[in-house]
């Protein structure tokens, strides 16, 4: 068996079932019954110590005293008994567990002892495990679980964290045109997580779209490997749930405190071309967009509607979206003009207003689209369209639908439909008739825009450079002196690195910033002053974080004498402004950077933090003492962090406009910016204990640059 | 010829137990033979237990002698009334005591480690403060330990000299103690320029050690006269304390000082659950919350997955800080090897042994 083959668990060639029972209403019949109803064609095993037969089948006491081979046991028996069962499963060369029971990690104290020890079992024997504490299985050959109907067969995979939400979007579907190819309950992911499964289901060809429901991710790095290959074979939606304790956590920095506590995982989703779907509804509406619709060409669309108001509601979605509308050519807007009502508005949305019949939207769709037309229509560059219904007395809902699906399914294959009937009694038939006719019709316009912006980014996320074949830049760096600078810090008992050694490890990637050294009386800080040149004086002490607060900074100390009072003041200052039994270690005395002698100066705010999960995120954004509140900040996942992406990071940020120059203003050095982030990427990369850096400001010219203020927090 | 550390100081709390901790633990590594001596105990009450606590903690954990108590501590004299209660009389017959038992002990040994008064003002008046006690022992040279983290260090330390010199002893030499860790820097600075051309050896500056003076959760309740209300983290009562912090603002507002600080009490109204569970998510030893108010379950269930305690405090906020002013933290028992650490580190050892 391969190391990560999980096959057995779709298609086992036999089941066994530790605790079948009998007694109807008990989970170990249910279980059973699930198993034979849903049309099984392999061997089920009841295993049952106080049964001879259950359900007309032959009832054996341990697996042990079967003669075939199993591949799959299921247990629904009680928790202290599982990991007995499971040694005994081990021993009989069983494949896979499927844990429904309860009673492990999740009850806490001794049920995670029991599940660490039901771990063990799985990797001794080389058994994969499914739960513990889930609702089970269900797949096309057989259902697997103690759910209430089995669902219908389709081509959606379902994978959920939680039993109780899959139970719910199984029932949901019934009343859909959808089925699934799967339904896969992870409960505690004692062994197998979500990951394994997408892997596995990447290359299922009964599989088309695979939708989740997750809570966590367990393994960040597995995840970011297996899921930018997996999206490239096929849709993934991901409703991911509830914040991280490690997000939400309050963070010390900068970055931490305006990355907020689910940012990692948008960012991870959408480096891996996951989408991310944030209600339930979502996750149908894209799952069923993807198994139905095809990708369009490019974002360019029409709106075709009856009536004036849900055309406007549909053009501000599009807007929020980012959705673009189509132009038309002439020769289109010309038999637009011709053939619709004078008070038609023919550009895009094109309202063909409240007494159109169905031949209004055949005659429109087909028109826009150049369907049947021996006329020079010009070019066709409509890629999708939403078609908007509200029923008035000639609009005949139904027909219209029938015409709509007769147009996609003949002539629209690779064009994107979707609909957006307005109403309730009178509009159903034919909503009705589309979705079972695989053409996603929502009440309101907004979700049909929202949907069709998935679409677009999926467009954007194929066009895209696959992340195996990105180049990471790697720049000639001083990383044994680094780690030795860590290592004092370490010895130290700190965390929090000082301002002369962010200065030397910067120094030592290339990252330049202005000279520092450190001053530990007041005369020692007349030396260095004499030695510097004009200097800015910071107050030295890990417990100090925002020094402007405690007057720990003072600007253009020009005289030794200058320096000697300031270093007394910052000092004083410092132990009556600051926190109780900060540890201070000095003034720093820090080159000045001569602004007059810059034409232009823009504050940048760089930093990275550390998600438990998914690794470095690094910011970028407007920095100085407002960068709090100023927000204007953009964040990437340090996995794969390319010049590309630091390019687009850059552009997604108000300061942006800044650094390219406005007003006539000359551009700032954004290439020198774009090397900073990239040594700084290599320079976190390098060492994974630093959890938190942040610069702020660093200081933009129009050529180079200076990081004036660095953080780094390291491990401890 | 024996080698005689007398510690004395111009004031009280100078850590003189701390440095005889360190220094019975020194000469014990270095297998030599010495003894303990505190001439004058100061118990914690008059009239029932006599035992000057240092000397008990001592005597209970590093130093074992054959000697009985008092001949390691001969007299006793509490801290209230004393001058009533050594009278003329009284001096003679101490004095004696302390003479019988350090002629007692002292023989046979190469080190002797004397922890002086609280201050060499103490006793002056009754005579028995550490000079006339020196001299009776005919001891001439005393460690003079300095705690400014200040240059008020060099004011104090030349007033002491002239009065040693008036008082015909001297200095053996001065051991900085407790120095806040950026005034190590300056003392050296002011060694070389004013304390060198005195020929007054510097014999180490031990820095300041938050970890040794700062108080445990345990030492905390106990003077507050607070209860742990959730036993499941009673562990943490062993937690050192490095601040306080006293919550009466917005949790938001709060935020922003919570972050400063290590290792804190957070002393807040039980009724401020806001505060409360602010405070849980950072580096916080302790929760005290004031005017025995239960905080809501979810605190409760907070600090419990930390492993904080929460502590009922009966009296107010206010008062409950002002008690804790009055905390006077000492070395515990499982902090020895930390105290050698420190020793080692920061004496000059080839000076003195």
């Amino acid at each position: 068996m391969a190391k990560n083959d999980i096959s057995f668990f779709f298609d086992p060639k036999s089941i066994a079932v530790i605790g079948a029972s009998g007694t109807k209403g008990k989970v170990g019949n249910t279980v059973l019954l699930n198993i034979i109803n849903s049309g099984y064609k392999g061997k089920i095993f009841p295993i049952n110590p106080k049964s001879n037969k259950i359900c007309e089948l032959l009832c054996f006491k341990t697996v042990l005293d079967i003669n075939e081979d199993i591949d799959v046991a299921i247990f629904v028996i009680p928790s202290k008994f599982v990991n007995l069962a499971a040694k005994e499963c081990g021993k009989k060369g069983v494949k896979g567990l499927i844990i429904i029971s309860a009673g492990f990690k999740e009850i806490g104290g001794e049920g995670v002892k029991r599940e660490e020890e039901l771990i063990k079992i799985g990797k001794k024997y080389n058994m994969r495990i499914l739960g513990p504490n889930c609702l089970g299985f269900i797949g096309l050959n057989y259902n697997g679980s103690f759910a209430a109907e089995t669902p219908k067969n389709g081509e959606i995979a379902m994978i959920s964290q939680s039993g109780a939400m899959l139970t719910g979007m199984m029932d949901y579907s019934m009343t859909q045109a959808f089925g699934f190819s799967c339904n896969i309950s992870l409960g505690n992911k004692a062994d197998l997580g979500a990951v394994d499964f997408i892997e596995y289901l990447s290359d299922d060809d009964n599989t088309k779209v695979i939708l989740c429901y997750l809570e966590s991710i367990k393994d960040g790095d597995r995840f970011l490997e297996v899921l930018p290959k997996a999206t490239r074979k096929k849709p993934i939606v991901i409703l991911k749930s509830g914040v991280s304790e490690a997000g939400a956590r309050a963070a010390s920095s900068h970055t931490g405190a305006l990355a907020g506590a689910d940012l990692a995982y948008d960012l991870a989703f959408e480096k891996c071309g996951v989408i991310r779907a944030n209600t339930i509804e979502d996750l149908f509406d894209y799952g069923e967009i993807f198994l139905y619709q095809p990708i369009p060409q490019k974002n360019s669309f029409a709106i075709i509607t009856n009536a004036g108001g849900p055309g406007i509601v549909a053009t501000d979605a599009f807007e929020r979206e980012g959705l673009k509308f189509s132009s038309f050519s002439e020769e289109i807007l010309h038999l637009l003009r011709e053939n619709l009502p004078l008070e038609a508005a023919i550009f895009n949305p094109i309202d063909i207003v409240g007494d159109a019949a169905p031949d209004r939207y055949e005659f429109t769709m087909k028109i826009i689209f150049g369907i049947n037309s021996n006329q020079d229509l010009g070019e066709i560059t409509t890629q999708g369209a939403l078609i908007i219904v509200t029923p008035q007395a000639q609009t005949k809902p139904s027909e219209v639908a029938e015409l709509i699906y007769r147009i996609s399914s003949t002539h629209l294959k690779d064009i994107p439909i979707v609909c957006s009937f307005i109403g309730g009694k009178n509009i159903s038939e034919g909503r009705d008739y589309l979705k079972r006719n695989h053409i996603p019709c929502y009440h309101f316009p907004d979700r049909a825009a929202h949907s069709l912006k998935t679409l677009i980014k999926r467009r954007i996320y194929l066009n895209s450079i696959p992340l195996e074949m990105l180049e990471v830049p790697s720049f000639k760096v001083n990383k044994a002196r680094v780690k030795e600078i860590f290592d004092n810090v370490r010895d130290d008992n700190r965390t929090v690195l000082l301002s002369f050694e962010t200065s030397e490890i910067f120094d030592c990637y290339g990252i330049k910033s202005p000279k520092s050294r450190l001053a530990q009386t007041p005369r020692k800080a007349m030396k260095l002053q004499s030695q510097i040149g004009k200097t800015v004086m910071k107050i030295v002490s890990p417990q100090i974080i925002h020094k402007t607060d405690v007057g720990g900074i003072l600007l253009n100390i020009e005289t030794e004498q200058d320096a000697f009072e300031a270093y007394i003041q910052i000092v004083n200052n410092a132990k009556k402004y600051g926190p109780q039994n900060a540890k201070i270690y000095g003034v720093e005395i820090q080159e000045m950077i001569d602004f007059k002698s810059q034409e232009k100066i823009n504050e940048i705010i760089i930093g990275m933090s550390q998600d438990p999960c998914f690794g470095n995120i690094l910011m970028f954004g407007t920095g100085g003492i407002y960068a709090n509140f100023m927000k204007d900040v953009s964040f990437a996942l340090g996995y794969k962090y390319t010049r590309e992406i630091v390019k687009q990071q850059i552009e997604n940020t108000k300061i942006f406009s800044l650094l390219q120059g406005v007003r006539g203003e000359p551009p700032s050095d954004i290439e020198a910016v774009i090397d900073v982030m990239l040594r700084l990427s290599q320079l976190i990369t390098d060492f994974p204990e630093i959890v938190e850096l942040d610069i702020n400001p660093l200081l933009s010219f129009m050529k180079g640059y200076s990081a004036v203020d660095i953080k780094i927090t390291i491990k401890k | 010829m024996v080698k005689i550390f007398y510690f004395s100081s111009l004031h009280e709390n100078a850590g003189k137990s701390f440095l005889s901790i360190g220094f019975i633990q020194k000469l014990k590594k270095e297998r030599k033979n010495f003894v303990y001596f505190k001439p004058i105990g100061i118990p914690k009450s008059a009239f029932t237990n006599k035992a000057d606590p240092d000397v008990g903690f001592i005597l209970n954990t590093i130093y074992k002698t054959e000697y009985p108590y008092d001949f390691i501590s001969p007299v006793s004299i509490p801290d209230a009334y004393y001058i009533d209660l050594v009278d003329s009389s009284k001096k003679e017959e101490f004095m004696e005591k302390i003479k019988k038992a350090y002629e007692k002990i002292s023989k046979d040994v190469d080190y002797i480690i004397i922890e002086g008064n609280p201050s060499i003002r103490k006793f002056i008046r009754v005579g028995l403060d550490d000079v006339s006690i020196a001299q009776t022992l005919g001891i001439n040279e005393l460690i003079y330990v300095s705690t400014e983290s200040s240059d008020r260090c060099i004011d104090n330390l030349f007033f002491t000299k002239n009065y040693y010199d008036f008082r015909k002893v001297s200095i053996k030499g001065i051991l900085f103690n407790k120095i806040n860790f950026d005034y190590i820097a300056r003392i050296k600075e002011l060694t070389e320029e004013h304390i060198n051309k005195y020929n007054i050896p510097v014999l180490g500056i031990i820095e300041k050690s938050l970890e040794l003076f700062s108080p445990r959760v345990e030492e905390i309740k106990e003077q507050i006269g607070g209860e742990l209300i959730n036993e499941q983290s009673s562990s943490g009562l062993n937690n050192l304390v490095e601040s306080f912090l006293i919550g009466a603002m917005n949790a938001q507002s709060a935020f922003k000082y919570l972050r400063q600080v290590k290792r804190a009490a957070f002393i807040t109204g039980g009724d401020r659950s806001d505060l409360a569970m602010a405070a849980l998510a950072q580096d916080v030893s302790v929760l005290i919350l004031t005017g025995f108010i239960q905080p809501d379950m979810g605190v409760i269930t907070a600090a419990n997955k930390k492993g904080i305690p929460i502590i009922l405090s009966p009296s107010d906020t206010y008062t409950t800080m002002r008690n804790l002013e009055r905390l006077k933290p000492g070395i515990q028992k499982d902090e020895m090897e930390k105290v050698l650490q420190l020793i080692e580190k920061d004496i000059d050892w080839d000076l003195l042994l």
